[in-house]
């Protein structure tokens, strides 16, 4: 197994192609399962992964907690991410889908 | 001065009515005055109306020019009688110079001319004398008051042109200016026509400057003149005699505010050496109309003459100096761009004072001495283009000028006049903003162009009406009187008083939610969450984040979509936190498709509520009601129709529903039911009906009774009969005999999974016995609150026990309550200690996850140094609580860090020997607190070794 990139791609399902670095994207179990050559998924030797049901504003704003919770991971008291309204059912069922 | 009085107006004061309400007049009398009012106010009105209309300015003719003989202004300087006769003479003939140059005159008297009161000081003779002279030239239509102290040193400068004309004096005054400086709350009006002033003043830095002031003659200046001479203020030993008595009657009358016009101290009174400190927009510059040297005369270290007589020195030999070193030739070329300025001198007046020799002289040779210092001071000044001085001092007509030049001048007269004028009059615009600017000190640097925009609407503001009048308010237009603490609408009109305290509260309002939250109240949130467990170390997780969100905006929400059940728990939960958790917004968590109801607080429902959740959900497998306090028969009766499937039922607190109904419901739902939980259940829940539940819920695997009031003795036998019993939680408040537990225990212990007794105090070794001899699946054991149970009981327990590890023991509270002997006893310990202690680790240390001995305290401390000794780890465990545990001391801390490595929290109140905590990452210290830290110590970046070594490095 060749030495796995530092940077993974998750493509939202109307194209957008988001390039993150693969520490923050493994926040959540379910990317890192799919990412884990253990488990033998095609995202795992691609390294892109299609959310068919994100679009891309859900994606954008999914991302952006993953680099948030990277940087404040040893952090205390900080402060919340914030998001647009409209967005926060979509992203709690998209959030709990990741299991972030 | 003991008896030294002030000036200033106290915002406390009251001012009495002289007018006493009389009540001798008859009632038919009023009556009739009432009938007639409004007749007699419209009439009023309209006359007032009517002179409105037609009358134009109080005094129209006042600023043009009287007719010819009749002197424009008479300059008054009072005399004391033992100045020097050479000092005397300078004063003399320096006024009378600059008046001869403008056809004004002159009026010496002696201060001891004037009858004044004993003991008041000389200085109050100003005002008979200014009343002297107005007797004296009853036409002339300005009085210049200049004190002794002061020098005319600019005799260019012509009274009229350069002050009074009302065009140029509306572009000099003062507007909205404290009275009094710096913070009267008296100001000047933001608004006055020129035409209307009567009396121009300056400020200096401690107050009205009366050195050098103009009284337009006239009713208005009668009147003024003698209510500033009244007998009153001259008794009344004003600290600074007539000088604040006008303070004192231009903040306190309306009618003299009304005339008065405050004009830049350099316009007509610059000093020469500062007052008060603060910056020297009042110094004399070169080219100012008079140089006040105030104080000189009452300065026992200061001289007048001397002073003045150096001023004057510089003034020559400035004009000497550049007589020298210029060709006569080149200053014609000068005159030439000046010639404009000449030309638009007045052409009317035709007297003239008689001229100096020098000035002849220059004049002969087209030298004007004014023109020559002026370009002396352009000279100096040219660097620092735009010098504000500049403009004040180049406006005025040139006086000594030849004729020819401006006639040839005539034909570009007009327009150029108006062009220079708008020049000028912007130039002074700019000169009153910058002092202005420096005055309230807004911006620390004088040219910020920032500054324009903010004067411009100070200029174009609708005229403020004075303190008495009446006004509408801005916003609710209703009338009202206004005061001096009117406050100012958002376009710049007045507002009544109510209104105006709306809009201070808008504006506190509004100030208060642009600033951030108080750090205070976010910190003792933020320590409530930590001891709550909520907090912790990093970010929230995407969905915490995204269900506090729709809990925030719970009134806007109008459906959750198709969220998974747990999600939908999950923003329950956070509703019934919020307490928004009611009939509005409960229809969000009922979905047809959903299996479960969870409701943490029902305390909002009503009974509609519940139907409709019952209505909505009928294949509701869950129902947990929380403070249910309205839920009734009616509606369990339709849950009964309803739903058919349940299999999970916690009902907290619901006691409006009646025995029967207990009984029915479990007659009819019970086949099905798994769990049950009942707590806080009063009135009508009795052991009769634990009867039903053990006959007709066979599947019963989870039963919780706790704080149920009337359940005893025969609800714990009725348990003991539940077949397929796993999971026990029982606090039940009627005594329970030790035989019925160990019967239930031997009955049901080898399918335990979970036992929970709690505050069973008289449980004893036992039922301990019982435990150890028929639990054998028990992964979750709690007993806590006892003092029965001993040391050797626990121990026992532990010893050679079939169980598997306990992965949540609960021991908190057991120990011997006994005021007078704390210790216990000290042969047979009661409760967990040291033995049971060891026994209890060995035998589940491999698997615990949660460990609770809090108030234990006859847990030795050798006991807590041999469990946690870093050889022996726990995997497991991640939450121990040792409150009160008062042997614990820092090293039992040290060694739990190192012995538990999946440590996420400890709790350690009132462990008193514990200090100086270094706590690893990761791991959250509760209850070990030092005057400066949070009650909760979070581990930051230093792993366990480290922070061991930390802490022994302290301790050494």
């Amino acid at each position: 197994m060749a030495e796995q990139a530092d940077y993974v791609t998750l493509v939202s399902s109307d194209g957008y192609s988001y390039v993150v670095q693969r520490s923050a994207a493994c926040i959540s179990p379910a990317i890192r399962r799919m990412l884990d050559p253990a488990n033998g998924f095609l995202e795992s030797k691609t390294g892109v992964i299609r959310f068919d049901n994100f679009h891309a504003i859900l994606l954008e704003t999914i991302v952006k907690y993953m680099y948030y919770n990277e940087k404040n991971k040893d952090a205390r008291d900080i402060a919340d991410m914030d998001f647009p309204d409209s967005l926060c059912l979509e992203l709690v069922w998209a959030a709990d889908y990741l299991d972030i | 001065m003991p008896g030294m009085q002030f000036p200033y107006p106290r915002k406390s004061s009251i001012p009495n009515s002289p007018y006493i309400s009389s009540r001798s007049t008859s009632y038919r009398t009023r009556r009739r005055l009432r009938n007639l009012a409004p007749y007699v106010v419209g009439l009023i009105a309209f006359v007032w109306l009517l002179i409105y209309l037609f009358s134009g300015p109080s005094n129209p003719d006042a600023y043009r020019r009287p007719p010819a003989g009749i002197p424009e202004v008479v300059i008054v300087t009072t005399l004391e009688p033992h100045l020097s006769p050479r000092y005397r003479d300078n004063i003399i003939e320096n006024r009378r110079d600059y008046a001869a140059r403008h056809g004004y005159t002159t009026f010496f008297p002696n201060t001891t001319d004037y009858d004044l009161m004993p003991n008041s000081p000389s200085s109050w003779s100003t005002i008979p004398a200014l009343r002297h002279a107005m007797t004296k030239w009853p036409q002339t239509p300005w009085l210049w008051y200049l004190t002794s102290e002061a020098l005319i040193m600019n005799s260019r400068k012509d009274i009229y042109t350069s002050i009074v004309e009302p065009r140029k004096l509306e572009s000099l005054m003062i507007t909205d200016q404290p009275v009094v400086p710096p913070d009267s709350v008296i100001k000047t009006f933001s608004h006055l026509r020129g035409e209307r002033v009567d009396f121009v003043l300056t400020q200096d830095k401690e107050g009205l400057a009366g050195g050098s002031m103009l009284i337009r003659t006239g009713e208005w200046a009668k009147y003024f003149l003698d209510a500033w001479f009244d007998p009153m203020y001259r008794s009344y030993n004003f600290q600074k005699a007539e000088n604040h008595a006008l303070e004192h009657i231009v903040q306190w009358h309306g009618t003299i505010l009304a005339k008065l016009a405050l004009v830049p101290q350099r316009v007509m009174n610059s000093y020469t050496r500062e007052v008060g400190g603060g910056d020297s927009s009042g110094l004399y510059q070169e080219g100012d109309f008079v140089a006040n040297f105030h104080g000189c005369a009452n300065n026992g270290n200061r001289n007048c003459e001397e002073e003045m007589a150096h001023v004057s020195r510089v003034l020559v030999t400035s004009l000497e100096e550049y007589c020298k070193s210029r060709p006569v030739i080149e200053i014609t070329n000068v005159c030439d761009c000046t010639r404009t300025i000449m030309s638009s001198r007045r052409a009317g007046n035709t007297i003239r004072g008689p001229r100096s020799a020098l000035t002849d002289f220059l004049a002969a040779n087209n030298i004007s001495a004014q023109q020559i210092r002026d370009d002396y001071q352009r000279r100096r000044t040219q660097p620092e283009a735009g010098d504000a001085g500049e403009g004040s001092s180049a406006q005025t007509p040139v006086q000594d000028e030849d004729e020819a030049l401006a006639a040839a001048a005539q034909a570009e007269e007009d327009e150029k006049k108006s062009k220079k004028r708008k020049r000028t009059e912007k130039e002074a615009i700019d000169k009153i903003k910058k002092a202005k600017a420096t005055k309230k000190g807004k911006k620390a640097k004088k040219d910020d162009p920032d500054d324009e925009s903010e004067y411009e609407d100070d200029f174009y503001k609708k005229a403020r009406p004075a303190p008495g009048q009446f006004e509408h308010c801005e916003i609710c237009s209703k009338r009202f009187t206004v005061t001096p603490y009117s406050k100012e609408g958002p376009d710049g009109g007045l507002l009544c008083t109510p209104c105006g305290k709306e809009l201070a509260k808008d504006i506190k309002k509004e100030q208060k939610a642009t600033s951030s939250k108080p750090v205070g109240k976010k910190r003792r949130k933020l320590e409530s969450d930590r001891l709550d467990g909520v907090a912790r170390c990093g970010a929230k997780s995407l969905v915490q984040l995204c269900i506090e969100k729709v809990a925030a905006h719970h009134d806007s929400i109008e459906e959750l979509g198709d969220l998974p059940q747990p999600l939908v728990e999950r923003l329950s939960q956070l509703f019934s936190k919020k307490r928004v958790m009611k009939s509005k917004t409960l229809p969000l968590f009922l979905r047809p498709d959903l299996e479960s109801v969870v409701v943490h607080d029902a305390a909002y429902l009503e009974e509609d509520d519940y139907r409709q959740m019952f209505a909505v959900v009928p294949k509701m497998q869950k129902l947990v009601l929380s403070n249910a306090c309205q839920l009734k028969d009616d509606a369990i009766d339709y849950m009964l129709e309803r739903c058919r499937n349940l299999k999970h039922l916690s009902l907290y607190s619901a006691n409006l529903v009646s025995e029967g109904m207990w009984h029915r419901l479990f007659r009819e739902v019970g086949t099905k039911l798994q769990v049950l939980k009942l707590k806080w259940l009063d009135a009508a829940f009795e052991d009769a009906v634990m009867e039903d539940v053990v006959k007709y819920c066979p599947n019963l695997e989870r039963l919780k009774l706790k704080l149920c009031r009337r359940l005893g003795q025969d609800a714990v036998d009725c348990v003991a009969k539940l077949p397929e019993l796993k999971h026990l939680s029982l606090q039940i408040s009627r005594e329970v005999s030790n035989d019925t537990l160990v019967n239930l225990i031997e009955l049901r212990g080898s399918g335990l999974q979970t036992l929970s007794l709690e505050k069973f105090l008289d449980v004893d070794d036992a039922v301990l016995q019982t435990i150890h001899d028929n639990c054998n699946r028990l992964t979750k054991l709690r007993l806590s609150e006892n003092d029965t149970i001993t040391d050797a009981g626990f121990a026992a327990l532990f010893t050679d026990w079939r169980n598997p590890p306990l992965t949540f023991a609960d021991f908190n509270s057991t120990r011997d309550v006994d005021n007078n002997n704390p210790t216990g006893p000290e042969e047979a310990p009661i409760g967990l200690a040291s033995n049971g202690f060891r026994a209890l680790m060995a035998h589940s240390g491999a698997a615990l996850r949660h460990l609770d001995v809090a108030s234990c305290r006859f847990i030795e401390l050798s006991a807590f140094i041999d469990v946690f000794n870093g050889a022996e780890t726990y995997p497991s465990l991640e939450y121990i609580n040792i409150s009160f545990c008062n042997k614990v001391d820092t090293s039992v801390v040290a060694g739990i860090f190192k012995s538990c490595p999946a440590l996420k929290k400890l709790v350690a109140f009132g462990c008193f020997d514990v200090r100086d905590v270094v706590v690893p990452r990761s791991i959250a210290l509760i209850g070990v607190p030092t005057a400066q830290d949070a009650i909760e110590q979070f581990g930051v970046g230093i792993g366990v070794e480290e922070a061991i070594g930390r802490m022994v490095e302290v301790g050494a």
